[in-house]
């Protein structure tokens, strides 16, 4: 059964159109990685799926959930990770680990569950009681993987997850992404990286102009093919 | 634990870490408790300079000797006010309203217009009392120091971040109001113990004070929810300090200025001076044979046979007087009582404003308390008046000399008997409009917050 299902989705401002008829599923363990250029309308149709923008036509579904009827009831099944992480600078990882695991009503989280989390996510020990302001954006990102896994997220929405971050720690992501997938969630991503949605992908979509404009299997394409075929839509719109 | 106490307990740790718990709580309490010591020293030297007065009044009145009683009449007495024990925590009209009032012969004494001019908070300038000091300075230190408490996190993304994960906006702008709220109570705690201990002691009902806490309670809790909504509406913290600034000032400062001169605009009423004059000329030369005669007959039925036709017509002027004061004076009142509750009622508009005038009418130091000492003093002008002519009427023709029997009487008479007010405050119900106002505001904000995300 899909975690995430669009259906014919496009979204209008005025006479804009940033999304047109796009439709795709993700299924439990399934990581979908959306490319195109900037503009293309990657972060509306996330912000579409988290609820914060309403399609203008079609239907998006979380876990069996209409999420322009139930936004709400679609957001606890979600977790989104945006390119600039915005958590509590005056907190370390730990507290900001409990304090939004409360937010969203995941009371039963005992210390050690949430220690099991940071652990999962990857955030060294010595990091989990400083304070955020002294944390790398990759380090920030870890803790909120680790609030993804305390409240047990079906779907992980990641925007721009590997910009700014150095190799190793974008290897380091694309590992922990699909560990999160192989233990049963699903995950979209938004990225220009196209070696890291080779690595992560079990779909590519590419979308141009609020379109999807290719579907790529990662699995039975190499790293040139996707190059070209990104490449290829700039070229088309020359 | 619930979402809303999460964010409770979060916004606490981060008042702490960040300092503003140390800094409302000092702030409010160094100048709270500051103001409160200040006050019961210069309260207390007051009632010394007062009650000597008073003696020295007293003590000229018995020094009298065998003055004629007429001349006596018209060397006219103080009517020293007592300060009420809630002055200690508020001044209110106090301070304009007058210590004492002058009293003497044929002069009727119309409530000054002074109460009214001073009925505002920021009539009183820089806080003082502890009363000012809460609803004046606690409500500007929430907006320097938390404006950004919702309109922060919208520009960070962090409240973004917290709806995309499923949490309630409803939880959030709750728990943040919560915060808000108990760190305005627990910076005003200290200055309130101490200042409605003292005041207790030196005789204020705990009821009163009781009410008072509540009243101040509850105007700042109202003005917390109220940065919260507005820092919920906002885009950013600049934004959020610029409005919640211009609320402040409108509440604390514009508005308690405007509303004395709305008030006489609407519900005009001469000048005491015009009044009294007007008085005077009415009452000028007026003796009814009417009263003489019936003053004679009546003592006659008391076996005086034969009393002082002076004091008679002295009595007899000073009760035909009585008379022509009250038509011309009643409707007066009237009207000025009516313009204290029409002000009672533009208080509505700032709930600061509306505690304050409240406030002052629970401590016995508002504009009705100091309209009933002036309608006390005057009674109190005319009991010792018709002492001193009813004693002059019962002497034998060619006989006016008083004697200390006579000032003792006198000076009894001139102290007021009654405290009771002649209307109600009804500065209270802006309170309770200004809660459903805030309930509706924080409403609005949880959907502003869900709209702008």
């Amino acid at each position: 059964m899909s975690i995430v299902k669009l259906e014919r989705v496009s979204k209008q401002y005025g006479r804009k159109s940033a999304v047109e008829d796009v439709s795709f599923a993700v299924a439990s363990g399934e990581v979908l990685c959306l490319l195109g250029p900037n503009g293309a309308g990657k972060t509306t149709t996330l912000k579409m799926i988290l609820g914060l923008e309403v399609p203008s036509t079609g239907t998006i579904e979380i876990a069996g959930i209409n999420v322009v009827e139930q936004p709400r009831e679609a957001r606890r099944c979600m977790a989104y990770i945006p390119e600039m992480v915005a958590l509590h600078e005056n907190f370390s990882g730990l507290e900001n680990l409990r304090y939004f695991a409360a937010l969203v009503g995941n009371r039963d989280h005992s210390r050690q569950d949430l220690q099991h989390c940071l652990v999962r996510a990857g955030l060294q020990e010595e990091a989990w009681h400083q304070r955020l302001s002294g944390y790398s954006k990759g380090m920030r990102q870890k803790v909120c993987v680790a609030i993804a896994l305390a409240k047990r997220a079906e779907l992980l929405v990641l925007d721009e997850p590997t910009s700014g971050l150095d190799p190793k720690s974008a290897f380091d992501f694309a590992e922990l992404v699909q560990d999160i997938a192989a233990s049963g969630a699903g995950v979209i991503i938004a990225t220009h990286d196209l070696f890291r949605a080779k690595d992560m992908g079990t779909q590519i979509l590419i979308l141009n102009n609020g379109r999807i404009v290719r579907k790529i299997d990662p699995a039975t394409h190499s790293y040139e093919d996707i190059e070209n075929a990104y490449l290829g839509v700039f070229e088309g719109a020359a | 634990m619930s979402a809303s106490w999460a964010v409770f307990l979060h916004e606490w740790t981060r008042f702490w870490r960040t300092g503003i718990v140390l800094a409302m709580v000092a702030i409010v309490s160094l100048i709270g408790v500051a103001s409160v010591i200040i006050e019961q020293r210069t309260l207390s030297a007051e009632r010394n300079e007062r009650q000597a007065l008073r003696e020295q009044e007293i003590e000229q009145w018995l020094d009298l000797g065998d003055a004629h009683i007429h001349k006596a009449a018209h060397r006219g007495f103080f009517v020293i006010r007592e300060l009420p024990p809630g002055a200690l925590l508020d001044r209110g009209v106090l301070d304009f309203g007058g210590a004492a009032v002058w009293l003497e012969a044929h002069r009727r004494n119309a409530p000054q217009l002074r109460a009214i001019d001073s009925a505002g908070l920021s009539a009183r300038g820089m806080p003082r009392g502890l009363g000012p000091v809460l609803l004046w300075l606690t409500p500007l230190l929430l907006v320097v120091l938390l404006h950004g408490i919702v309109a922060r996190e919208r520009a960070s993304g962090s409240l973004a971040f917290s709806i995309s994960l499923g949490a309630s906006p409803a939880a959030i702008v709750l728990g943040k109001t919560g915060a808000l709220i108990s760190l305005a109570w627990i910076a005003a705690l200290l200055p309130m113990v101490l200042g409605l201990t003292l005041a207790i002691q030196t005789g204020l009902h705990p009821l009163s004070a009781a009410t008072w806490a509540g009243t101040m309670l509850t105007a700042l809790g109202l003005f917390a929810g109220l940065v919260v909504a507005v820092s919920s509406v906002t885009r950013s913290s600049l934004a959020a300090l610029v409005a919640l600034l211009l609320i402040w000032f409108a509440m604390v400062v514009l508005w308690p200025r405007l509303a004395p001169g709305i008030t006489q605009t609407l519900a005009p009423i001469p000048s005491s001076q015009v009044v009294r004059s007007e008085a005077e000329v009415a009452a000028e030369g007026l003796v009814k044979q009417s009263t003489e005669r019936a003053i004679r007959a009546r003592l006659q039925t008391e076996g005086i046979a034969n009393p002082n036709p002076s004091g008679v017509t002295a009595l007899a002027a000073e009760i035909d007087a009585a008379e022509q004061f009250e038509r011309i004076f009643a409707p007066l009142e009237t009207r000025m009582m009516r313009q204290v509750q029409l002000l009672d009622g533009l208080s509505w508009l700032s709930p600061l404003a509306a505690a304050d005038r409240w406030a002052d009418s629970l401590l016995g130091v508002s504009d009705r308390d100091q309209f009933a000492f002036e309608q006390q003093a005057e009674a109190s002008r005319m009991a010792t008046q018709r002492t001193l002519n009813e004693h002059w009427a019962r002497m034998t023709p060619g006989a006016a000399r008083g004697t200390q029997e006579l000032w003792r009487q006198v000076v009894d008479a001139a102290r007021p008997a009654s405290k009771d007010r002649l209307t109600k405050s009804l500065a209270w119900p802006g309170l309770l409009l200004w809660l459903l106002v805030v309930i509706g505001l924080l409403k609005f904000s949880i959907r502003a917050i869900r709209r702008a995300i």
